[in-house]
């Protein structure tokens, strides 16, 4: 018996849970029970009955999710207060460390007690697990709920004749507006989603859901599960395709570790990144250099106002190209990878591996035992990195 | 001739003061420049030597230099910062009181952003927390949200600001160059220790005067804690704020105008538009609106804003707005971000002056004043370049954007601004702000009657011919002539509290790491530990140094003695052997000899 409690309000999240529990209950052979507060998940399992628990039972089961989580809870505390005890001892040795009049050797070994501390405490990340999303999931969305968002589609101006494409970006609204208009000329339609900006044009054949709220997250599940493929910038989305097995085109990625897709189906292109100090663009192969995940990490989790790096969103050329490549990967099955392709992955798992001792947000988002993803960078920049 | 001695924080306030300061020179007074920090990111440290070179009566000097700077203050609470050593030096009582004077400064600075008038303003209450050690917001977050609590905490934290004693350092300095008057700017830095300063020409009798430097200075930063003996400040707006909201008597404030910006009122365009338009990349036959860029602290992130807002222009689809050019003018403090800016993506449009322009470079300042009047119009967040352009009679707007909140309605000076009065035309939603360009740029008499009411109530509340330089100049030479105020020494309580106070200082000290209170507890006794394991490797080393090769020796030498006495006894027993043996074959031969005799 497998508990899940997903969290609706975060897409991703949700998404990822039940993959990982659908994969973990097809190898445990056990069934799927969710405990869902609010709105429903409308899916089904291939081979693993998902159970929604009603009266006593759940009554039941929620005691024993709210026991687990507060196990879980009790030791996130534990480990949190373990970390911040380590961090303050090894600070409480540096103070002595550059003690210039103790005795070198003491301060030798006060250096490496106080190293030692940090590696144990930097070892425990919650990595992200993409061995164990890598297979296609056997996740699938309930018919009559099908029927019912399609109905609501067609309301929408989303009709069957056209191929869909969820397109989630908040790119230069010029750039936004030119890439809608190509999926269109190209026989898309497009469902724009995800935060509005202000000043996007929305020709004839795009749906606009950005001011529409609150969107449920059952509508944009199968919004992403009835595109062709997806366009999106927020690793959100893209995990939510994870949920559905829709081809996902992830572009102005700034990191190439979160970004890498798991699976095949999955393209990425990277922001132009340019060093603030020097004006110069920076190369791909520096997006994956310590100095520059330094700095990510200054920006992200310490809520430094700049770094020093600025990006540039990918081009409307770019992005016209990455379509093409993610059309012709899911015309012919993604059997073309190129060599640089493949050469660019062998790059990023040995940058990860290498950076993973270091630093935790590589050591979370990096390589699983190696593997970084099936996925690949766009065409012409992985041409460039070589 | 009299003295003046100017404490500004670093040579960018030159900026505010540089025309006042010469015409002060010129008049006979000796001004002598101090500084608290030395800068030289923008060109502020050329600034310094160029005022110094224009006049002997102009000295620039460092001001003494202080043990425990906001700085190092700050630094010390930095989690992540990688220091090691702090052991090597022992802290004095100086840093102690430095600490507490710090601690204290930021805590009212703190409490101030929890008055009603600063609702909106959680940015700047945010500004504040973070370079408050961890454990204060902990305590006060919760506490300071009632108006009496906030008033009893606040007579505490003036109670000990009394306690704490000046510098002598400071006491020192300002007796060497006993002025007869003293400037102090900016003083409302958050967490300011230009207080100091206020507090040793109290003591000594000397005569002071806070210069309020910009248009924001009295609503978002800190408080003027200890009130000098004037306020200079630009209009009666903020005659109003130093009363409201420092406290400050009326008597004592002296309103003068902005001399910043007296020069541009005396400017003309340094070349002709059409060449001004070739040299920025703009096309001279149509007009163009001037976008100018704001802080990093309004606008961190700005590019997507301006880009979002050159799209919505190009595609408003109204021809007089879509056919504008746009001339992009980053902050000159908060211009890197705008090497991300691709300005070929958009047709007409074009930043000047480039990123990375020293702002002393020959002819900055006139291609800002040109770029502005120029312009068709000049849009930005909130700026003082929005000043500038209704100076000049521009057509001013802004856009609400959420992102931006922070810096607009979050602070009470935008409201000058877009408030009653206001010259600029606010806007929330880029839809509704190109409607408003589409009308706005037209020629429109009553606006410019606007920005004339708004320039002499802001910029020149003497009248608009009058130049606020001369006006500030004369307030100063008026305050200076009222000679110096009645010494302040210490009182005998002040003197008594400061014994208890030290422990306060202490605590102050301690807690400004930011570490939890296992820590302060943990330290003797792990250092206890430390010295002792020292004591055994130091004991070890001198074993290994001194002890060993003593007993080596010791063991060689009596080997060594031992060998040779042994080596010395068995000579002298061969020797005695022999002559034994000898003696004995003698007395032998002698024996045989006497028988044969016989």
């Amino acid at each position: 018996m497998l508990l899940l409690r997903p969290d609706v309000s975060q897409p991703a999240r949700c998404g990822i849970d039940l993959v990982a529990a659908a994969a973990h209950a097809r190898e445990t052979g056990g069934a799927i029970y969710l405990l869902l507060d609010g709105e429903s998940i409308p899916v089904s399992v291939d081979g693993v009955p998902v159970i929604t628990p009603h009266g006593v039972h759940r009554v039941w089961l929620s005691a024993v999710w709210r026991t687990a989580s507060a196990a879980r809870d009790v030791r996130a505390w534990w480990r949190h207060v373990e970390a911040s005890v380590t961090r303050e001892w090894r600070r409480e040795l540096r103070r002595h460390i550059g003690d210039e009049r103790l005795p070198f050797e003491l301060r030798q070994r006060l250096r490496s007690t106080a190293e030692a501390s940090i590696r144990r405490v930097r070892t425990e990340t919650n990595a992200f697990p993409r061995r164990m999303l890598r297979a296609p999931s056997a996740v699938s969305l309930s018919p009559d709920f099908v029927e019912e968002a399609r109905s609501q589609l067609t309301a929408l101006g989303i009709t069957d004749g056209r191929p869909l494409v969820t397109f989630e970006s908040r790119t230069r609204p010029d750039i936004a507006a030119a890439v809608m208009d190509f999926l269109v000329s190209e026989g898309y339609a497009v469902a724009r989603i995800g935060p509005s900006t202000e000043g996007v044009r929305c020709c004839d054949g795009v749906v606009d859901l950005t001011t529409r709220a609150p969107r449920p997250l059952s509508l944009e599940m199968f919004l992403v599960s009835a595109s062709a493929f997806i366009m999106c910038e927020s690793t959100d989305v893209q995990q939510l395709a994870y949920l559905v097995n829709t081809p996902s085109l992830t572009i102005n990625a700034r990191d190439p570790f979160v970004a890498y897709p798991v699976r095949t189906n999955g393209l990425f292109a990277l922001s132009a990144a340019i060093d603030l100090e020097s004006a110069q663009p920076i190369t791909i192969g520096d997006m994956l250099t310590q100095p520059y995940f330094r700095d990510l990490h200054k920006q992200q989790v310490r809520g430094r106002r700049r770094g020093s790096h600025g990006y540039r969103d990918n081009t409307v050329e770019e992005l016209t190209e990455a379509i093409k490549e993610m059309r012709a990967g899911i015309a012919d099955g993604w059997a073309s990878e190129s060599e640089t392709q493949s050469r660019f992955r062998q790059r990023v798992v040995e940058a990860g591996a290498a950076l993973a001792p270091i630093s935790a947000h590589v050591a979370e988002w990096g390589p699983d035992d190696g593997f970084i993803g099936d996925g690949r960078l766009v065409r012409f920049q992985a041409d460039r990195v070589s | 001739m009299s003295r003046i001695l100017f404490l500004m924080l670093h040579p960018g306030f030159i900026r505010y003061y540089e025309g006042a300061i010469q015409m002060l020179a010129a008049s006979g007074h000796e001004v002598n420049l101090a500084f608290e920090v030395s800068r030289d990111k923008l060109g502020e440290d050329v600034t310094a030597q160029r005022l110094a070179a224009s006049s002997p009566n102009i000295r620039c000097e460092p001001a003494p230099d202080r043990t425990e700077s906001v700085r190092d203050f700050l630094v010390r609470s930095d989690r992540d910062a990688m220091r090691t050593g702090d052991e090597r030096r022992a802290k004095s009582d100086q840093d102690a009181w430095e600490s507490l004077a710090t601690t204290v400064r930021l805590i009212e600075d703190y409490l101030r952003f929890f008055e009603p008038q600063f609702r909106d303003a959680s940015t700047l209450r945010g500004r504040v927390e973070k370079r408050l050690p961890r454990v204060y917001p902990q305590l006060l977050g919760a506490a300071a949200r009632p108006a009496a609590a906030r008033r009893i905490m606040r007579a505490a934290l003036g109670r000990i600001e009394a306690i704490i004693p000046t510098v002598d350092g400071i006491d020192n300095f300002l007796r060497e160059r006993n002025p007869d008057l003293l400037l102090v700017t900016p003083l409302i830095e958050l967490g300011s220790q230009q207080v100091d300063y206020v507090k040793s020409a109290r003591k000594l009798g000397i005569r002071s005067a806070l210069c309020v430097a910009s248009w924001d200075n009295l609503t978002s930063k800190g408080l003027i804690r200890v009130l000098p003996d004037h306020v200079i400040v630009w209009n009666e707006a903020q005659a109003r704020e130093a009363a409201a909201l420092h406290g400050v008597p009326p008597e004592r404030v002296t309103v003068t105008g902005s001399q910043t910006f007296d020069r541009w009122f005396a400017m003309r365009p340094s070349r002709s538009r059409e060449d001004f338009c070739r040299t920025v990349g703009l096309d001279p036959s149509r007009p163009y609106l001037l976008y100018t860029g704001s802080s990093v602290f309004i606008a961190p992130d700005e590019v997507p804003f301006a880009e979002r807002w050159l799209t919505a222009l190009r595609y408003s689809g109204i021809p007089r707005v879509t056919e504008l050019g746009a001339l992009i003018r980053p902050h000159p403090a908060n211009s890197r971000q705008w090497y991300t800016f691709d300005s070929a993506a958009f047709p007409n449009a074009a930043i000047w002056p480039p990123v990375g322009t020293d702002p002393n470079s020959p002819g900055f300042k006139e291609d800002f004043f040109d770029s502005v009047y120029y312009s068709a119009g000049v849009v930005g967040i909130n700026t003082s370049a929005q000043i500038e352009a209704s100076i000049l009679g521009r057509p001013i707007f802004t856009v609400r954007s959420p992102e931006f909140a922070h810096g607009q309605e979050g602070t009470l000076h935008f409201q000058y601004l877009v408030g009653d009065g206001g010259v600029v035309q606010v806007a929330t939603s880029l839809a509704e702000h190109v409607k408003q360009l589409d009308s706005g740029l037209e020629g429109d008499p009553g606006r410019d009657e606007r920005n004339r009411e708004f320039v002499r109530r802001f910029v020149r509340p003497h009248g608009l011919d009058q130049p606020a330089t001369p006006i500030f100049a004369q307030a100063v030479d008026a305050i200076r002539q009222l000679g110096p105020t009645a010494p302040h020494p210490d009182s005998w309580w002040v003197r008594a509290a400061r014994v208890p106070g030290r422990s306060l200082a202490d605590a102050a000290l301690a807690l400004a790491e930011g570490r939890p209170g296992w820590v302060y507890l943990m330290r003797q006794p792990m250092s206890l530990a430390i010295q002792t394991a020292a004591l055994g490797y130091r004991l070890s080393d001198q074993w290994q140094e001194h002890g060993r090769p003593t007993i080596k020796r010791m063991r060689r030498a009596a080997q060594r003695s031992w060998y040779e006495s042994s080596r010395w006894l068995s000579h002298r027993w061969h020797r005695s052997k022999k002559k034994l043996l000898r003696v004995t074959r003698d007395a032998r031969g002698t024996a045989r000899r006497l028988v044969r005799l016989r």
